[in-house]
C-alpha cells in the first residue's frame, strides 16, 4: 500500500529552518576566512620579528667590527698621514721649474760660437735674453734654431728682436722670447 | 547581551539583513588586518632586507679594513712619515732649508753674494716661502747647482732665474728666487668609514731619496734646550 506523506508543520517553520541553515553556512564560511586571515597576519608578524632579530644581530656585529677597527686607529693615522704627505710630494715633484726648463732649452739650442750674456725669466711665459756672437752665420743659425719648432720643441712661441748692436767686432742681440711651458711640438713661433 | 539581541531582533531592518551581518564583520576584520598589518609589514620587510644587505656589506668592509690595518708595519710607516717631513716639512723650517742650500753651494763652489727671505704664498702647488740668492760662479757651476737642488731631499723649486755675464768674462752672476715648500700636518685625521689609503712601492721610493741623497739630514732637535731661532722668520 503506497504511503502518503503529510507535512503538518506550518510553512513559516520550514522557512525559518532554511534561514537558520543558511545562517550557519555563512557563519562557517566567514569563520574560515577570518581564521585564514588571522593565520596569514600572525605568520607575517612572526616572520618580521625573526627578520628584525637578524638585523639587530647584524648591527651588533657591525658595531663590534667598527670598535675593533677604531682600536687600530694609530695604524690608520700613520697610513693616512704618510699617504697624504706622499701625494703632496708627488704633486710638487710633477711640476717642473719653468725658468730652469727654459734656461736648459736655450743653452741646448744656442749654437756654439754664441754666448748667453743675459737671461731673465720673471714671468712664466716671457724670457728676456741677450746673446753675443762674432759670426753672423752663427747668428743666422741662432735665429733658425729659435724659430724652428723641431729644434725648440714648440716651447718658443714668439721671437722679438729688441736691439742689435755691433761692438768691437761682436754682435750683441737683445731678444724677448715667448715661452710656452705646456708646449706642443707643432706650434710654430711667430716673429 | 540578551537585551541587545532582543532589541536587534525586534528591528525589521536587522531582520531583513541579519544573514549578512557576520560575513560583513568578518570581511571588515579581514580587510582591516590586511591593510593595517600585512601590507605595511611587507614594505617594512623590503626595507629591512635592504638594511641587512647594507649592514652585511659594511661588516665585510670593516673586516677587510681590520685585516689590512693589522698587517701595517707601524714602525716602518712612522719612519716613512719622519722621512717625508724632511722632504716636505710641516712648517717653514727655514734653518734646515738654508743649511741644505749652503751644503749644495759648498758642493758646487758657487759664491753667495746675497741672500734674503720673503713669504711665498699658497699657489696651486703648495705653501712655500721664498729664498732670494745672488750667486757668482761659472755656467757649469750654476748648472751643477740647479741639478743638485733638484736632487736634494728638501723640496725646493726655482721660481725665477736671472743670469748675467759680462762679455768676455768666464764667470756669471745669477739671481734666483727659490720656493721652499712646506705643508702643515692635517688637523682632521681620517674618518673610520673611509677606505684605507694605499701606499705603493713607487710612493716608498720617494722616501729613499732622503737616505740615498748623501745630504746631511737636518731636523729640529726636540731635546735641545738652549736658544733657538724661529722656524718661521715671518712670524
Amino acid at each position: 500500500m503506497p504511503t502518503i506523506n503529510v507535512n503538518l508543520l506550518p510553512e513559516e517553520f520550514l522557512i525559518e529552518k532554511k534561514l537558520k541553515q543558511k545562517k550557519i553556512l555563512f557563519f562557517k564560511i566567514s569563520s574560515i576566512f577570518f581564521v585564514t586571515g588571522l593565520i596569514i597576519t600572525s605568520s607575517v608578524l612572526l616572520f618580521r620579528l625573526a627578520q628584525s632579530q637578524i638585523v639587530q644581530s647584524a648591527q651588533k656585529q657591525l658595531e663590534e667590527e667598527k670598535g675593533q677597527v677604531a682600536s687600530l686607529q694609530d695604524n690608520e693615522t700613520a697610513l693616512f698621514l704618510l699617504k697624504k704627505r706622499l701625494d703632496s710630494i708627488n704633486k710638487i715633484n710633477a711640476t717642473e721649474s719653468i725658468p730652469v726648463s727654459a734656461y736648459n732649452l736655450l743653452t741646448s739650442i744656442i749654437p756654439s760660437g754664441a754666448n748667453i750674456l743675459g737671461f731673465t725669466m720673471t714671468k712664466e711665459n716671457e724670457i728676456t735674453v741677450t746673446v753675443e756672437t762674432s759670426n753672423t752665420v752663427i747668428l743666422d743659425q741662432l735665429f733658425n734654431s729659435l724659430l724652428d719648432p723641431k729644434i725648440n720643441k714648440g716651447y718658443i712661441t714668439a721671437v722679438k728682436l729688441e736691439n742689435i748692436r755691433l761692438q768691437q767686432d761682436k754682435v750683441f742681440v737683445d731678444m724677448a722670447l715667448g715661452y710656452n711651458a705646456n708646449a706642443s711640438a707643432q706650434t710654430a713661433p711667430s716673429t | 547581551m540578551k537585551k541587545i539581541f532582543a532589541l536587534l531582533n525586534s528591528n525589521p531592518t536587522y531582520k531583513k539583513y541579519e544573514l549578512y551581518v557576520i560575513p560583513a564583520v568578518a570581511i571588515v576584520l579581514l580587510v582591516g588586518m590586511i591593510m593595517l598589518i600585512v601590507i605595511p609589514n611587507i614594505f617594512q620587510y623590503f626595507e629591512a632586507d635592504k638594511t641587512l644587505t647594507d649592514t652585511k656589506a659594511k661588516i665585510d668592509f670593516f673586516k677587510q679594513k681590520k685585516a689590512n690595518l693589522q698587517a701595517v708595519n707601524k714602525e716602518q710607516y712612522t719612519n716613512g712619515i719622519n722621512n717625508s717631513l724632511v722632504i716636505l716639512p710641516g712648517n717653514a723650517e727655514s734653518p734646515a732649508a738654508i743649511s741644505q742650500l749652503y751644503h749644495i753651494l759648498g758642493l758646487t763652489n758657487m759664491q753667495v753674494v746675497n741672500i734674503s727671505f720673503s713669504e711665498g704664498g699658497d699657489d696651486k702647488t703648495g705653501k712655500s716661502f721664498r729664498i732670494a740668492l745672488e750667486l757668482n760662479g761659472s755656467v757649469s757651476e750654476l748648472t751643477n747647482f740647479i741639478i743638485k737642488l733638484k736632487e736634494a731631499p728638501r723640496l725646493m723649486r726655482i721660481h725665477t732665474l736671472e743670469v748675467n755675464s759680462p762679455s768676455g768674462a768666464a764667470d756669471i752672476f745669477a739671481s734666483l728666487v727659490i720656493s721652499a715648500y712646506y705643508e702643515p700636518l692635517p688637523a682632521n685625521i681620517s674618518n673610520l668609514d673611509q677606505p684605507l689609503a694605499q701606499i705603493t712601492e713607487k710612493d716608498l721610493e720617494i722616501l729613499n731619496k732622503v737616505q740615498n741623497s748623501g745630504f746631511p739630514v737636518i731636523t729640529e732637535d726636540t731635546n735641545y734646550s738652549g736658544p733657538k731661532g724661529k722656524n718661521n722668520p715671518f712670524e
